[in-house]
């Protein structure tokens, strides 16, 4: 009878043992596209002005909004795909000051699935965009960051924060 | 009684021409822009002074001097008579007459960064006997918020960026400045050779708080620097008028603001 409930209880003990195994969890809908998130035409609608030195130091009047300045609004950039990847780009200033010093040529990112830079490329100059954020349904802004460091210093100096949308 | 006042006049006048000895300019600092926790690289030319042919020479220097008061000698400054050996310059090779200094204006001076203003230094020998004049005023950036009539945002722009100058007559210190109706902001931009870029600026202004001027400019959407060439400088002051004793409307202006253009990449 001993025996039994020995072997019942060992039995029990195994079962549970074996049913501790993590559950594999399926994929939640599709991968995101963040590439193709980014390509297309764009138009700036925001510009924020970044004074590097004074937020470091702690001082008043580091962040200005300058979107007002100048007509940015009618600055376009656009990011064409080829075969899904990354091709060529070109900004139509329009009226307002230029946001990079080429305006055409190639584009690239650091990470095909999950990019946080943009690199723009023309000959032999390159700019780097940092990414803020993907477009998505819920928030559909293209939100880019270029910064101005003191070749003498290199400290960074100024931020240019970019909001772009449809 | 006559010759001794021929003799104090003479003495007046000896005395004024000293003072009015022209600066020792022939030198640069590296970085341009620096604050007092910053070391820097000072390079001096001793070309057509006292100390043209020199191997050796040395620094004296001082900071926060103003209007001949207020000066206070660095921890180099030890004996005018007997630089010593942390005071001297270290030769440029290949170039004569050419010597560098490095310093960091906290450990030279022996003061936090709220208490230094600017300084100024002279190049000497040994034993004093040989130096140069006295230099103008270098200025350290601040590293404390110190609110101004005229500022600039940002504090450190180049050539491509968006320039915002304001004029804060709330801080106006002279009865014109304190006075004036504001009415434009005058722009001067220069290259890398001094040459100016054109017919100065004159932007209008605009009223963007109580007391609070704002104009706003990028200096290469102004102007285009020549080939090979890139802009280095920009001046600024605000005009405005008053009303004088016939109240009849008269131009004044804020004193220039040099502002040095950072390269940027």
């Amino acid at each position: 009878m001993k025996t039994i409930q020995f072997l019942t209880i060992l039995f029990l003990a195994g079962l549970l043992f074996t049913g501790c195994r993590p559950d594999g969890y399926e994929p939640i809908g599709t991968v995101n596209d963040n590439v193709t998130a980014i390509s297309g035409a764009w138009k700036l609608t925001k510009v924020t002005q970044t004074d590097a030195e004074s937020q470091r130091k702690g001082f008043p009047y580091a962040v200005e909004d300058i979107t007002t300045l100048f007509n940015y609004a009618s600055l376009q950039l656009t990011f064409n795909l080829t075969s899904g990847a990354p091709s060529t780009f070109t900004i139509n200033n329009g009226s307002a000051p230029p946001i990079t010093s080429i305006t055409s040529g190639t584009w690239s990112v650091d990470d095909i699935k999950a990019p946080k830079t943009i690199l723009l490329k023309n000959g032999a100059i390159t700019e780097a965009m940092t990414l803020g954020g993907y477009p998505n349904s819920v928030n559909g802004k293209l939100k880019v960051k270029v910064t101005r460091t003191d070749v003498a210093t290199n400290k960074l100096l100024i931020v240019y924060d970019y909001e772009f949308s449809r | 009684m006559k010759r001794i006042l021929i003799a104090c006049l003479s003495i007046l006048a000896l005395n004024h021409t000293a003072s009015a000895q022209t600066p020792f300019n022939n030198y640069t600092i590296d970085p341009p822009v620096y604050t007092a926790e910053d070391e820097i690289t000072i390079t001096v030319d001793v070309t057509g002074t006292a100390l043209q042919g020199d191997a050796v020479v040395y620094i004296w220097t001082w900071a926060n001097e103003v209007n001949g008061g207020g000066a206070i000698n660095s921890i180099v400054n030890t004996e005018w008579g007997n630089a010593p050996e942390t005071a001297k310059f270290t030769a440029v090779p290949g170039s004569p007459n050419k010597f560098r200094f490095k310093l960091t204006g906290t450990t030279i001076f022996n003061l936090t960064p709220g208490q230094l203003k600017h300084f100024q230094f002279l190049v000497k020998s040994k034993d004093g006997g040989k130096k140069t004049e006295n230099t103008p005023t270098n200025k350290f950036d601040p590293l404390v918020f110190v609110p101004s009539m005229l500022r600039m945002f940002p504090a450190r722009v180049g050539q491509n960026d968006v320039v915002s100058l304001y004029f804060d007559q709330a801080l106006a210190t002279t009865i014109d400045e304190q006075r004036m109706e504001p009415v434009s902001v005058t722009v001067e931009v220069f290259d890398n050779t001094g040459a100016s870029a054109g017919q100065p600026l004159s932007l209008t202004l605009k009223n963007v708080g109580t007391k609070l001027w704002k104009a706003f400019f990028v200096p290469t959407r102004s102007y285009t620097p020549g080939a090979g060439k890139k802009f280095t400088k920009f001046t600024y002051k605000f005009n405005g008028t008053v009303r004088d004793a016939n109240n009849q409307p008269v131009t004044v202006s804020t004193a220039a603001v040099d502002v040095v253009l950072a390269e940027m990449k």
